[in-house]
């Protein structure tokens, strides 16, 4: 019935150059941006700093001496490895405390459970720079200011209320049935809960994991803040370390950019109903 | 085991061990919120008084990491109330908010009307439409950065093309533009959470309306305004919230791209915190800020509460 009414109504001529023109913009204005990231990484500095700007790559113009220049002149190794460690265990907590309160938040009808859910919904508003000063202080006090765990709290502190809300929303979709059922044959209400609720979620869980991920590796603010810099950063902000007064070499900046954002990118493309289902399940 | 005899068993089991199993489930849920409730405390609840706390004392930030001395004062709010840069910060951030969180819509629901239609290779469209969405935030201002430079850029050299300007305009440097510069950017990391949830929206409208509008013979446009439009109102309402929500708390652009300058021009509230607090160094008048902005956002909520409720419970 539905494709039915689909082709019932073929595009009229203007309307098909409409689509077509608005796809071109659409496509360009979403483009364009990567497209010249990636073709100034490419150029040495005399060709990105040329006017006009040429457009169109040009065989023979490529080099990868940005790329190189910034491998073996900065500390992009341990940018990476800050990067990668600082994502990856922020992400590893949050699907922990995430998983466990969306849970019970999903099932609770007690007074104390609403509170709680009322407090995160309140929390995942906050302005991140309202926390900033606070943590900065709390994390010089015990001596965790310039380690990576400092931008991991940070993380967390974001990622934590938003993965909840989501899951929360993925185990909504589950019947209450199927634990109660698992209870009544003997089963404990915890091993109901982690071996016959907790895999039904799976794409819930993937969805926070990746979630949790892209935030943390895409944050600035608390890396800059709280890590020295130098060696001690992360990728996000080691690409900003090419831009200085004596110099604007954009070619670095944007060879670390690209390493910054293609490894995100690629998991994207490959993962992206997950992304898409964690997005519209936290709203609906 | 599926879910229809779990229903049944659920419905026969007797009312006295039903309330046995609520029991053993209730202490099961205390436990699994442990986790989260010390999360809160110690990364959410602490640092806000931490904030207020200090705030009441109007210290440099190196005074501010150890124990404060002398009686609290409501000095920094004071200073902050009366000086000028606050009020102008308000209005950047209310200009910034609304224009960067309307361009980012008006682009979302275009181009979620774009990839809805039907044309070969859609999928692929779909996911490049929404590409802006993941890259970093720090690395597409950096991007936005170059486009707009005064020297080099890329929109410079498309206005020289077009005609519409003679000479380059440095616009991050630019009093008037540099604004806009920071607007663009950030409506381009935020316009694909429109497009995916307003095109998730469209395909959870009923293909029977269409159908029925068809044969009364609605125009195209008819169909967007009289369908389409009125089906996506509940989702553009929490879209459009969330996105000014985070417009408001955004700092990673404009930290970036102009720093707050030129001569504060681009200084919203959110930045103006971290530029009292770790460029100047007044911890006491940033944490100020922060109580206000806490309290400002506080209302903003409230604003659009009762629907974020409806949808959480």
């Amino acid at each position: 019935m539905a494709a039915a009414a689909e082709t019932v109504e073929k595009l009229r001529p203007h309307e098909r150059a409409l689509l077509g023109a608005g796809l071109v913009a659409g496509l360009g204005i979403a483009v364009l941006p990567i497209y010249w990231m990636l073709l100034t990484s490419l150029r040495e500095s005399a060709s990105v700093m040329q006017w006009p700007p040429r457009l169109l790559p040009d065989i023979s113009g490529f080099s990868l001496w940005a790329y190189a220049e910034v491998i073996t002149k900065s500390p992009l190794a341990s940018w990476f490895t800050n990067s990668i460690l600082i994502a990856t265990i922020a992400t590893v907590a949050t699907i922990f405390i995430s998983a466990t309160a969306g849970y019970a938040l999903s099932r609770t009808r007690t007074r104390a459970g609403l509170t709680m859910g009322y407090a995160i919904l309140v929390s995942k508003m906050l302005p991140a720079t309202l926390l900033v000063l606070p943590f900065y202080i709390m994390f010089f006090r015990v001596g965790l200011l310039n380690t990576i765990y400092a931008p991991i709290l940070g993380n967390i502190s974001f990622t934590v209320p938003f993965a909840t809300w989501m899951m929360k929303s993925f185990f909504d979709g589950i019947p209450r049935e199927l634990e109660e059922a698992a209870v009544m044959d003997g089963a404990s209400p915890f091993r109901a809960f982690w071996e016959i609720i907790l895999p039904l979620t799976l794409p819930g869980l993937a969805a926070v994991t990746l979630y949790s991920f892209i935030l943390s590796w895409n944050d600035y603010v608390f890396a800059k803040t709280f890590l020295a810099g130098g060696e001690m950063t992360t990728l996000a902000v080691g690409a900003t370390h090419f831009l200085t007064e004596s110099e604007m070499a954009w070619n670095k900046v944007m060879a670390t950019a690209a390493m910054a954002s293609l490894p995100i990118m690629v998991i994207f493309f490959l993962l992206e109903r997950y992304f898409v289902a964690g997005t519209t399940q936290g709203v609906h | 085991m599926s879910a229809g005899t779990a229903g049944l068993a659920g419905a026969v089991v007797p009312r006295r061990r039903s309330s046995l199993f609520a029991a053993g489930q209730e202490r099961l849920y205390v436990m699994l919120l442990l986790p989260v409730a010390v999360m809160l405390v110690a990364l959410i609840a602490w640092p806000i008084v931490l904030t207020v706390e200090l705030s009441l004392y109007d210290v440099r930030l190196f005074d501010a990491v150890r124990n404060r001395t002398g009686a609290m004062s409501l000095d920094a709010f004071a200073k902050i109330l009366s000086s000028p840069n606050f009020y102008s910060s308000l209005w950047h951030t209310a200009f910034y908010v609304v224009v960067s969180t309307a361009l980012a819509f008006v682009w979302g629901l275009a181009t979620a009307v774009l990839v809805n239609a039907r044309f070969p290779a859609r999928k692929a469209a779909r996911l490049l439409i929404v590409t802006p969405w993941i890259i970093p935030s720090a690395i597409a201002s950096l991007i936005w950065m170059f486009l707009f430079d005064g020297h080099v850029g890329l929109i410079n050299y498309f206005l020289m093309k077009l005609g519409l300007v003679d000479a380059p305009i440095t616009f991050l440097v630019n009093y008037n533009w540099a604004i806009w510069t920071v607007i663009i950017a950030s409506a381009w990391k935020s316009y694909p959470f429109f497009t995916i949830m307003l095109l998730s929206g469209m395909q959870s409208i009923s293909r029977t309306y269409y159908e029925a509008a068809v044969l009364d013979g609605a125009s195209r446009w008819r169909r967007f305004l009289d369908i389409t439009l009125p089906g996506l109102r509940n989702i553009i309402a929490v879209t459009a919230f969330l996105s000014a929500l985070s417009a408001f708390r955004e700092v990673e652009t404009i930290l970036i791209m102009t720093g707050g300058g030129p001569a504060r021009a681009t200084e919203t509230l959110s930045l103006m915190i971290y530029n009292e607090t770790f460029e100047a160094y007044r911890a006491g008048q940033g944490a100020a800020l922060g109580v206000i902005a806490f309290l400002l956002s506080f209302l903003l909520m409230t604003f659009g509460f009762r629907r974020m409720m409806k949808d959480f419970f």
